[in-house]
């Protein structure tokens, strides 16, 4: 008798873990508790256990029998908490929207190199998009016949006006009005007489870079564009630098990254060179450090500039400069 | 510029392939763009011999061939009207592969057996068009690898970029030059004899007087008599096609070919049409018309440097000859000028006129003095070979004030100082040395080659040595040794502060050009706009003024696409002109544009479109964010921009600051966008110094609970509820913590020209729970005055 009260007590356990769901509960209530469930059988055998144990043997049954129902009600409960809300909304229905607003790309990336840049102790500086002519050409050692002006098409506002071609004039307008040591950024944006292509817009963002002060060598130039690679676009970029010309630099450097798609391999982005031009550098010319009053025997430094559009094509693998500047949400929704 | 590889060899010995050479170039600042190969790869084409052809049974054009290769025969059927036996041809055999992945295999045409392929140049990749196929001389050997046998035809053009301060390499000697001291090696100029044989003495014939040595500041000229003018040699005529240039008679070519060889721009003056007999170098006056050789009769810019044949124009000089002087088929004898003219007159004159050729865009880069005599020698020289002319004795040169020596003051230093690293004296003198950079040993300086105008300051040294060096072999220093900068930077802080709340209310940020069409932004503008003077297009002449119709055009776009419901922001300068000429006034401006639904259609929100309050939210918000709230925002005066009704400016500080509201019909019709839009634009620049955050100090959260209290006030509709929000908020005193407007309602219950107002109120205070008798005072007191004021009535 005894070790068919431990069974039942058994197959109770066992069912206890199975039952999932309200109805499992009701057959199992049956199974157990019915009038011809298997405690009802037990007491119906009853009769046959010796008077003397009955007594005992019957407390156990009882006990047995009250446990289940506890068991059973407490699982009653703990399923009707579980199932009641499920079955009163479609929860596949989709979720209240929020409007979401989004950065446009090319800020994006502006934002990250102005990061970049305030980490290594870089100020950001600004300056007018419509500048004089002395200030885009003259006071960067660019004269006006200079041939290097016509490396850049200009856009004229006036015979002393122009649009300015480059972000260098903050440089300048930097110098010219504080003293040395100087460590800043300028980005914004520039304007070329370019008819608009896929690689071309008249009007394109730049970030210029300066740093002026005594000591300050074409090492720390490489320097700050190999940190700045790797921060931009991952540790494994390499650097190369080119010499080149600029008027406003001297010794004058052009700088690549590795192919960012290829890695170097050679595709067709870099046109097989395994290296994408980035911008120009240099140690700033004397000529320019003698324009904003500074000695040039004492005084040096270097600047750099970098084309925000073109990182931020490169970054996101975008091929047509001009669909930064059409707006389709559905563009600037991706990023 | 284009350069000959081959051309480049007869100066430099190379070892290194025309890819390698390449780089090397690259390497040391003369990017090259493009190395083009002139023959293109085949194989498996050999020299083949025409045996004996006949018909094609069954096609008339086609000729069956039998080819013969040295080893085998073999079965070919030939298309080419030219081909006849006994030819020596080109012979792709089975297997070959010719330029443009074309692969030559065994193949039946009409019906007979064809074993390969007989060539024409353009089918091996030498042209575009061929007319038949190519027949070999005689005395090739059959069976020879064609594309080996052709190997001394191979050249490769080295497109190079010549940055403007290298005018001395825009040739091939100075080019060839830079070659051998980048790759250590010596360079081999041009050797030649002159025979004097002309009769007489250029100085007899032709005299020369410049009146600008400033302008001109060296004149030679010589006299080759007796030429024949006619075609160019072959290896001529094929060495200016490889450079691009496209040959016209023997003596213009030869000039041409000494400007490519050694970059001294020449001039050849047919002798007879210089009737005075003296050349005069002077600037133009005023109103002087000139027939250059194009035939265009050009009005010449003051002060242009001529050539006249005393005084008559027969030139501009250094940029172009004057068709009434021009080398004609009659013409005999020839007046060679081999000329240096100023950077600044060419580079002035050839602006004003418009004009950029070979000649001036050497001249505007600067040209060397110390060359006029030897590139002019070299021309006549040519004359007599190729052209049959007689040199007269002698020469003209006008060089009154000869150009001194170039030297450089340069302490070794300085390389340490601008480099990051120091070097030994011996490396930096050999270095220099090979760019022909001497030492000079009476004092601390460097003698600079008259070729070598650009370099000028130490600085520029600096560059040469570590371009020679190669600029990876320099050192990177990460550790800056200049202080960070004063972290002066809340202007940056300030604007991205405004934009990262905008994208948090969940506007997107667009970004538009700055120029755009006069129609499009006249509206935008009260004073006149701010043009461009030279615009790429008439839909990019002028710079906007404000931010919104980009916004706008951007609007349309998307509105076209489909995407109708648009949340959007931007950024930027705008222009307005400064009165007195100076710098245009170029504020930051930010605009703002709303249209569409306010949620994307979904089945749990509502319907609704945006209105004029979903801008003020937006614009409160924003000054919330920055805890600014001294502005006002007032109706506006009638504008072009937003409607009336919907339109209000807002002010802060000084002045207007800004506008916003619902954008007018017409506006919308400039930019074809279809729907309502509300737009708003402020001048950031303006608000900045009042926006500056200001510093945030907790204030501690109430202890105890506010009591809440709602009013209906049924109120004339014309009185502003700001206006009785104010004056509630009056009357409620320091217990009066919130009044606003929960509730607007209005019914057919109520009479036409009034609604009801639900207000809320709360009452708080900061020591103790207020109990509802003290506050009921302060509540019937609200409700009596207001309906004094405002000739308000509770509502039931």
């Amino acid at each position: 008798m005894l070790e068919q009260i431990a069974e039942i007590k058994n197959l109770f356990n066992k069912s206890l873990q199975e039952i999932k769901t309200l109805p499992d509960l009701e057959t199992e209530k049956i199974r157990f508790l019915g009038r011809k469930g298997l405690i009802a059988t037990l007491f119906e055998t009853l009769g046959d256990v010796p008077q003397d144990s009955r007594p005992v043997i019957g407390q156990q049954i009882n006990a047995l029998k009250k446990e289940i129902e506890i068991h059973f009600s407490e699982l009653k409960n703990k399923l009707n908490l579980l199932t009641a809300g499920l079955q009163s909304v479609d929860i596949t229905l989709p979720g209240r929207a929020l409007p979401v607003g989004k950065r446009h790309p090319l800020h994006q990336v502006a934002d990250q190199i102005k990061a970049i840049f305030s980490s290594m102790g870089f100020e950001i500086a600004d300056g007018p998009e419509v500048e004089t002519d002395y200030y885009n050409f003259e006071a960067l050692n660019m004269p006006r016949t200079h041939p290097a002006r016509d490396m850049q098409d200009t856009l004229y506002i006036s015979d002393n006006l122009v649009l300015r071609t480059h972000t260098s004039p903050v440089q300048i307008r930097v110098m010219e009005s504080r003293k040395p040591p100087i460590r800043i950024i300028a980005p914004g944006r520039v304007f070329r007489r370019d008819t608009p292509d896929a690689s071309h817009s008249p009007f394109f963002h730049q970030s210029e870079g300066l740093v002026v002060g005594e000591d300050v060598t074409f090492a720390d130039l490489k320097g700050v564009i190999e940190s700045f690679a790797a921060q931009m676009l991952g540790r494994e970029i390499k650097v190369r630098f080119r010499p080149s010309f600029f008027p406003f630099t001297e010794p004058s450097v052009e700088y690549d990254f590795n192919c960012v798609f290829c890695k170097g391999k050679g595709c067709r982005v870099c046109k097989n060179t395994g290296w994408l031009e980035i911008s120009g550098a240099g140690m700033v010319h004397p000529n320019v450090l003698k324009n904003v009053g500074y000695d040039p025997g004492k005084i040096s430094g270097y600047a750099f500039g970098m084309g925000i559009d073109r990182l931020a094509m490169l970054k996101f693998n975008i091929n047509d400069i001009r669909i930064l500047f059409e707006n389709d949400l559905r563009f600037i929704n991706q990023f | 510029m284009k350069f000959s590889y081959k051309w480049l060899k007869e100066y430099v010995d190379l070892e290194l392939t025309p890819y390698e050479l390449a780089d090397k170039l690259t390497h040391a600042g003369f990017e090259v763009e493009e190395v083009i190969q002139k023959i293109p790869f085949f194989k498996d084409v050999v020299i083949g011999f025409v045996k004996e052809l006949y018909k094609h049974p069954d096609a008339d054009k086609l000729s069956v061939c039998t080819v013969d290769d040295g080893k085998a025969q073999y079965q070919v059927i030939c298309g080419a009207a030219n081909i006849r036996a006994g030819q020596k041809v080109p012979f792709a055999k089975i297997g070959a592969e010719l330029p443009g992945d074309f692969k030559i295999r065994k193949a039946k045409i009409r019906g007979t057996e064809s074993l390969g392929m007989i060539c024409s140049q353009a089918e091996l990749g030498l042209e575009e068009h061929s007319d038949g196929i190519w027949i070999l001389p005689d005395d090739t050997t059959m069976g020879l690898d064609f594309y080996d046998y052709l190997g001394s035809e191979q050249d490769y053009i080295l497109d190079i970029f010549i940055t403007p301060n290298r005018g001395d390499c825009m040739s091939m000697i100075g080019m060839a030059r830079e070659i051998a001291a980048i790759l250590d090696k010596q360079i081999r100029y041009p050797e030649f004899v002159l025979t004097e044989t002309g009769g007489c003495t250029t100085a007899e014939l032709i005299s020369v007087e410049v009146q600008d040595v400033i302008g001109c500041p060296r004149y030679s000229a010589r006299i080759v008599r007796n030429v024949q003018i006619g075609e160019s040699p072959e290896w001529l005529q094929k060495k200016l096609r490889a450079v691009g240039f496209r040959p016209i008679n023997n003596i213009v070519d030869i000039t041409n070919y000494v400007l490519f060889e050694y970059g001294q721009p020449l001039h050849g003056f047919d002798l007879s049409k210089i009737k005075s007999k003296k050349i005069t170098v002077r600037r133009s006056l005023n109103g002087e018309k000139f027939i250059t050789l194009d035939g265009k009769e050009r009005d010449l810019p003051a002060e242009t440097l001529l050539i006249c044949d005393t005084n008559e124009p027969v030139a501009v000089a250094g940029i172009m000859g004057g068709q009434n002087s021009e080398v004609h088929p009659e013409t005999t004898d020839i007046l060679i000028e081999s000329a240096v003219f100023s950077q600044e007159s060419i580079a002035v004159a050839g602006k004003k006129l418009g004009l950029s050729t070979e000649a001036s865009r050497r001249f505007e880069r600067s040209v060397d003095t110390g060359n006029t005599i030897k590139a002019m020698n070299r021309a006549a020289y040519l004359m007599q070979e190729i052209a049959q002319g007689k040199i007269c004795q002698g020469y003209v040169d006008l060089y009154p004030q000869p150009i001194p020596q170039h030297k450089i003051d340069f302490n070794i230093n300085e390389l340490s100082r601008l480099l990051g690293a120091s070097y030994e004296n011996e490396l930096v003198q050999k270095l220099f040395a090979r760019l022909g950079i001497k030492v000079d040993d009476q004092s601390d300086s460097y003698i600079i080659p008259s070729f070598r105008n650009d370099l000028k300051l130490p600085a520029d040294l600096v560059e040469e040595f570590a371009r020679l060096i190669g600029y990876s072999a320099l050192p990177a220093r990460n550790q800056s040794t200049v202080p960070y900068s004063r972290s002066d930077q809340e202007t940056g802080n300030y604007y991205s502060k405004i934009t990262s709340e905008l994208i948090m209310f969940g506007l997107t940020e667009f970004a538009n050009t700055s120029m755009y069409g006069k129609s499009e932004l006249q509206a935008f503008s009260e004073t006149s706009l701010v043009t461009i003077l030279n615009p790429i297009s008439d839909d990019m002449a002028c710079l906007r003024p404000s931010i919104l119709p980009g916004l706008l055009k951007s609007a349309a776009y998307n509105i076209n696409r489909g995407q109708k419901n648009i949340r959007a922001f931007e950024t930027g300068r705008v222009f307005f002109p400064d009165t007195e000429g100076g710098l245009p006034i170029q504020p930051y401006h930010l605009g703002v544009l709303l249209s569409g639904k306010r949620f994307e259609e979904s089945w749990n929100q509502p319907d609704d479109s945006i209105d004029f309050f979903d801008m003020k939210g937006i614009i409160e918000q924003l000054f919330a964010a920055f805890k600014y709230t001294d502005y006002s925002i007032k109706i506006q005066t009638p504008s072009l921009i937003f409607a009336q009704g919907e339109a209000v400016d807002i002010f802060c500080g000084h002045g207007k600051a800004g506008s916003f509201g619902k954008v007018r019909k017409e506006i919308l019709k400039i930019f074809a966008v279809r729907q309502d839009v509300y737009a708003a634009e402020l001048n950031i620049e303006m608000l900045y110094p009042l926006l500056t955050p200001v510093k945030t100090i907790f204030i501690s959260i109430p202890k105890y609970p506010f009591i809440e209290k709602d009013l209906a006030f049924v109120i004339e509709k014309s009185v502003p509820s700001l206006e009785l929000i104010n004056y509630i908020r009056e009357i409620g005193g320091a217990v009066l913590t919130g009044a606003w407007v929960f509730d607007l309602y209005e019914g057919t219950d109520l009479p036409e020209n009034k609604h009801s107002l639900n207000i809320r109120l709360h009452f708080q205070a900061t020591d103790r729970t207020l109990t509802d008798n003290e506050i009921d005072d302060i509540f019937q007191n609200i409700i009596r005055l207001c309906e004094v004021k405002f000739n308000a009535t509770l509502r039931n």
